[in-house]
């Protein structure tokens, strides 16, 4: 049985579509990552998996409940982190996780033991007596993870665990993610792709209120493994350039990479098709009276597909992006 | 029920752990004070009767401003620092999370009338040639206080509930209870042909309910007015929450 199975799920603010009809399904004990750019709906999507807010249409089951009619015993399974860690910064660390167990139905013997283990798993016991207002952001990511995972919940959603946190903190929450994988089912969302890598093997994608990718790491890898991602610079204006390396065949996801005022260009291309697209990208240039200079080639990696996938909300992919993206 | 007395603690908790709540406190203390004063000097210090009313003469009319800005915060900044999202996804029902608010409310609005206590010795003392004060309209002079800081408390978190602006839930909750009690006195409804608008009116202000109290009575009507729209604007404000359901 599937921890999470989503069907159809949309949901409407007025005319805008925030989620657009999406389904996706978490085995029990996976890490999924739920990736997408600022305003893709994530969020929202997190929040009707959460009974937060409810959907416009579709079905939703997470710990085989269902969102909409037995939201009690989904709240009751489910260990959620929202987006910007709300917490009440007036109480002391413990006195409020105490208090979330409380709420969160552990029984009043067993809550001192969960505390603690949640504190230990966090490693925030050595901050247990202080006001959660005068901790740093760490901390306080530590205390709403601690929180999610007080009363051993079998899924966990975790809405941007990492964000807004240094280097070393991210490391952190990342180790503590491995920690608990196996016995729990995680759905954490990010944008920052190096992270997903390090922790989960599956990916969700969703771009625009849709599901743009639903795959392993693997996956990614061996369909990136044919594409090469070729960064040069120009004499042209960003605009033009753009365009006319756009129309180009063989060449997908231009990205313009202009820092200051040299034109510098980055666009995928088949390996296999290397030399001969390069050389027509260099004679369209050529036709605006451009130049094709500083030419790099790299391997594709999965960052580059995020990256393509996710840009430019208005966009709709052309022929060959949705080539790369097939 | 743990969760309800969980809850409850925590938003008792939130009142004494901030300093804002003991300042109105003060404030209601040194009020009440004041008006207790003036009333006592109108009859040169000394009552003709030793009665409680002095103490609570003006409660509806300081409650007024006071208790919009004590219940302001309740929901207006659970809505604006996301813990109703914390707080909402944790296997809790929205009812019990007004009936919380206002319990812990009404608890801190009952320590508040706590010192007030002191009048009773005070009128002992001041009474002393006339009589001593009668322990019946003193209780129910108490009694109907707290149905009184009740009402008001479900009125200010009602208006807390929908917004997540703390200060306009306190202008909302303050213009919503001038009405109630003045809607009685506004001409258009003095001048009102009909004799049940006027009554209605006049039915509608606590300002009556709660005098009956302080005379020592305990009137049906009164018990029924105060149930009734505590009642009305606590499940308003549930409705409110739920509100983000379906918008």
């Amino acid at each position: 049985m599937a921890a999470i199975e989503v069907e159809n799920l949309t949901k409407r603010y007025g005319a805008r579509t925030a989620v657009d009809s999406i389904s996706f399904s978490v085995g029990e004990g996976e890490i999924v990552g739920f990736l997408g750019p600022n305003g893709a709906g994530k969020s929202t999507t997190l929040r009707i998996l959460t009974c937060f807010q409810p959907a416009s249409s579709g079905t939703a089951r997470v710990a085989g409940y269902d969102v909409f009619t037995q939201s009690r015993q989904v709240r009751e399974n489910t260990g959620y982190l929202p987006e910007s860690t709300p917490l009440y910064t007036d109480m002391r660390v413990r006195a409020y996780l105490v208090y979330r167990a409380t709420l969160k139905g552990v029984p009043r013997r067993d809550r001192r033991e969960y505390v603690h283990d949640a504190m230990a798993r966090c490693d925030i016991l050595d901050v247990s007596d202080r006001i959660i207002g005068h901790l740093s952001k760490g901390y306080r990511q530590r205390v709403g993870l601690a929180d999610a995972l007080v009363n051993r919940p079998p899924v966990l959603i975790l809405d941007e665990p990492t964000s807004g946190l240094d280097p070393n903190q991210v490391r952190d929450v990342r180790d503590m993610i491995k920690e608990i994988a196996g016995e729990t089912t995680i759905l954490f969302s990010t944008h920052t792709i190096p992270w997903v890598e390090q922790v989960c093997e599956r990916v969700i994608v969703i771009s625009r209120g849709r599901i743009a990718l639903d795959g392993t790491l693997d996956d990614m890898r061996r369909r990136v493994a044919p594409w090469a991602r070729v960064e040069f610079r120009t004499s042209l204006d960003a605009r033009p350039a753009v365009e006319s390396v756009q129309l180009v065949p063989g060449v997908a996801f231009v990205e313009n990479l202009t820092i200051g005022t040299r034109t510098s260009l980055r666009f995928l291309t088949a390996k296999a098709d290397l030399a001969a697209c390069e050389a027509r990208v260099r004679a369209a240039l050529a036709a605006q009276g451009g130049t094709f200079e500083d030419v790099r080639v790299h391997e594709a990696v999965v960052e580059d597909l995020f990256t393509s996938l996710t840009r430019g909300e208005a966009e709709e992919p052309a022929a060959t992006d949705a080539e790369v993206l097939a | 029920m743990s969760r309800l007395v969980a809850l409850v603690r925590r938003e008792f908790e939130s009142y004494v752990l901030n300093p804002v709540p003991w300042v109105l406190t003060f404030f209601f203390l040194l009020l009440t004070w004041f008006f207790f004063a003036l009333e006592i000097s109108g009859s040169r210090g000394y009552p003709v009767r030793v009665t409680y009313t002095p103490v609570f003469v003006s409660l509806d009319f300081i409650l007024m401003f006071l208790m919009p800005l004590l219940t302001m915060s309740s929901v207006a900044d659970e809505r604006s620092r996301n813990t109703l999202e914390t707080l909402l996804t944790a296997p809790v029902q929205d009812w019990q999370v007004i009936l919380s608010k206002w319990l812990g409310t009404f608890l801190f609005f009952v320590l508040m009338l706590f010192p007030t206590l002191v009048y009773w010795l005070v009128l002992r003392h001041i009474g002393e040639p006339i009589g001593k004060p009668d322990p019946g309209p003193i209780a129910t002079a108490y009694f109907g206080a707290l149905l009184l800081g009740g009402l008001y408390a479900a009125i200010g978190i009602f208006a807390s509930s929908l917004t997540e602006n703390a200060l306009m839930s306190a202008f909302l909750s303050f213009f919503l209870l001038i009405f109630l009690i003045a809607v009685g006195v506004l001409p258009f409804v003095q001048e009102a042909s009909a004799e049940w608008v006027r009554l209605a009116a006049t039915y509608l202000s606590p300002h009556d309910h709660f005098e009956a109290f302080l005379r020592g009575r305990i009137e049906t009507k009164g018990l029924v007015y105060f149930g009734s729209t505590t009642a009305l604007f606590l499940f308003f404000a549930v409705r409110s929450l739920e509100s983000r359901k379906w918008r």
